[in-house]
């Protein structure tokens, strides 16, 4: 694999049983993802934009073909194996930020290290934290901000312990245009100072529109030329 | 932050569940350190009432002997009397060391309205009970209108030595009263006998009708004899049955571990509830939270540190429920211990419940096995959330 390659999947499938009816989400998807891309996946609901992150940020497993992580061929790998993977590679990003009420903005930011058994000293963090815009609001509960200020919060957990890779699955949706904006620029600073790769789902094509690439999918595969329809 | 300290942070997440689970928790072991502290407590006590009663064989009228041991002890209307021919049979047996017979009544004393049990007694049961101290003096005669007060009775009437008592007693269908004189008081002897009124066993003769004076006879057996021997002799005397102190607390043991054994089995349904009660809470939470544990995969939590969250949550609520039950337990004791007494007139004397640092220490673990079994369900349940639920938003 090319060095400049973070992320490569090879005619990568995934079927499922729904009933007696077996679904295709992924239709052999081919494709090449180079380190500090910042790129947006569109497609319509159920074309397998989901299905897709899960398989490269090694949240699930194909059914057939190939991934390779940072040069790493993840595709067999067991359970324990992708945890690891998916600690140091990968940061994400929900729609519904998922922060924990009881604990502070830095207390929120800290917990993948936690998990890791990583830390973080305070003048890293408070570099991380001025980076989103939040060093004033390091003390404060989720409750205490805004929708947009929570995103920021959320990116900056997916941030705290350097991933090569951000995952963000529909990171506006539950924002209005102006903060959804503010997000995507926050999003095209972040990857051009720290060179991480950002993989963003969206139904937003204006958004989507500001990334270096856009992967269009319908039913499971990649469509080739521009995207015209409403996403 | 560590593992703990997230765990204990999420409890506040939903404050009134947390609340209800802890005080649930508390009240399953309060009911639990409140049954151990009595059932062992209350063995005790009878216990001590038993090794300080100096008597080693008790005569009663054929019926009921252990019924009739219980109530001439604590006090009780016996309805069978013996009579004089068979306390002088008894006194012939070369066994015997000490004969001591006893009338036992009810009766309402004045001043102060106290009712309690009348007790006739001989001057000889100051030599069958050596806990018996006497303050005063002792009966001038053997049939003398004099009394002695028990060192709570003397207290709730409040009266001083040469005062006048007027006690009023059932017979049959009537009631008959009469004056004695307070002579003598007991010091407190931490038994039953210190409620009640003592007078000689002869007055008690003129007041009751012919026939009704004796209800037991107290018998301590000469050193060198077997008591069971003696026993059995006396047993031969026509409508004597006699029960050793052994027997009496034999039977009692086994009586009070029979009951024990039905506390414990309510206490092991009681755990049960609190423990599915604890996994259905547990449940609820983690389905709740199904996101959130997602998000946490997600972020690089593994299996191990979603357990080590829920077993720690679980920990914290069982550890702060067992503190708070304990401490129920501890402050409505005293409410217990009344209870218990208005519940059985006959519970020995002395504080009812025991408590130990071992109690203590033996509620704390039953909590963390509590916590432990209540987890493990819904600790395979979080291990297998998949981290996919909250990219899925669709």
């Amino acid at each position: 694999m090319n060095n400049d390659m973070i992320i490569k999947t090879t005619e990568l499938r995934k079927s499922f049983q729904r009933g007696e009816e077996t679904v295709h989400a992924l239709n052999g998807v081919s494709l090449d993802i180079k380190q500090g891309e910042f790129l947006s996946i569109v497609g319509a609901s159920g074309s397998g934009k989901t299905t897709f992150l899960n398989m490269i940020s090694c949240l699930d497993k194909p059914s057939s073909g190939s991934i390779v992580v940072d040069n790493i061929d993840v595709s067999s790998f067991p359970e324990k194996k992708l945890i690891k993977v998916r600690r140091d590679h990968f940061g994400f990003i929900f729609q519904y930020f998922f922060l924990i009420p009881t604990l502070t903005v830095s207390e929120n930011i800290q917990l993948p290290l936690m998990f890791a058994g990583k830390k973080k000293t305070n003048q890293e963090l408070s570099t991380l934290l001025s980076k989103i815009g939040l060093e004033k609001r390091m003390h404060h509960l989720p409750g205490q901000l805004s929708g947009g200020e929570m995103q920021r919060v959320a990116i900056a957990r997916a941030l705290i312990n350097d991933p090569k890779i951000i995952i963000a699955d529909e990171p506006t949706g539950n924002l209005d245009s102006t903060n959804s904006q503010l997000i995507f620029d926050l999003f095209r600073q972040l990857n051009k100072d720290l060179r991480v790769t950002i993989i963003c789902a969206t139904h937003n094509l204006d958004l989507a529109n500001q990334t270096d690439r856009i992967i269009h999918l319908k039913d499971g595969k990649v469509l080739d030329g521009p995207v015209v329809c409403n996403v | 932050m560590n593992i703990p300290t997230f765990a204990f942070r999420s409890l506040f997440i939903r404050k009134i569940r947390t609340i209800l689970t802890v005080m649930g928790v508390a009240i399953v072991l309060s009911v639990f350190f409140t049954v151990y502290t009595f059932s062992t407590g209350y063995k005790q006590a009878l216990q001590n009432e038993y090794s300080s009663f100096g008597i080693n064989i008790l005569a009663v009228p054929k019926g009921c002997p252990y019924e009739a041991t219980s109530l001439l002890m604590h006090g009780g209307k016996i309805d069978k009397s013996m009579t004089f021919e068979q306390l002088d049979a008894i006194r012939q047996h070369p066994g015997v060391e000490i004969v001591s017979p006893i009338h036992i009544h009810h009766a309402k004393l004045s001043p102060g309205a106290y009712e309690t049990a009348l007790y006739g007694i001989e001057e000889s049961m100051f030599d069958l009970k050596s806990e018996w101290k006497l303050e005063g003096n002792h009966f001038s005669k053997e049939d003398a209108p004099e009394a002695y007060l028990g060192s709570q009775a003397r207290k709730k009437m409040a009266i001083a030595l040469g005062d006048k008592i007027d006690i009023t007693v059932k017979l049959g269908e009537e009631e008959k009263t009469f004056s004695v004189t307070l002579v003598g008081s007991l010091q407190q002897t931490g038994t039953s006998d210190d409620n009640f009124i003592y007078l000689p066993i002869l007055f008690i003769k003129t007041i009751v009708p012919p026939g009704h004076t004796i209800k037991g006879i107290a018998i301590r057996v000469k050193q060198g004899f077997s008591i069971g021997k003696v026993a059995e002799d006396l047993n031969q005397i026509p409508d004597v049955q006699t029960v050793t102190y052994k027997q009496v607390q034999y039977t009692l043991n086994d009586l009070l571990d029979t009951t024990t054994q039905l506390l414990n089995l309510a206490m092991i349904f009681t755990l049960l509830i609190g423990i599915i009660g604890l996994i259905n809470t547990i449940f609820m939470s983690i389905e709740d939270r199904r996101k959130e544990l997602g998000m946490l995969k997600a972020i690089g939590a593994g299996n191990k540190d979603i357990i080590q969250i829920i077993m720690t949550e679980t920990g914290i609520l069982v550890l702060v429920g067992s503190i708070i039950g304990i401490i129920m337990a501890l402050s409505l004791s005293t409410t217990w211990e009344i209870l218990v007494r208005k519940l059985i007139s006959s519970a020995p004397p002395g504080q009812l419940s025991h408590f130990s640092p071992l109690i203590i220490l033996l509620t704390v673990i039953v909590s963390v096995v509590i916590g432990t079994l209540a987890s493990i369900i819904p600790c395979i349940t979080a291990t297998k959330i998949s981290p996919m639920e909250v990219i899925r938003n669709e």
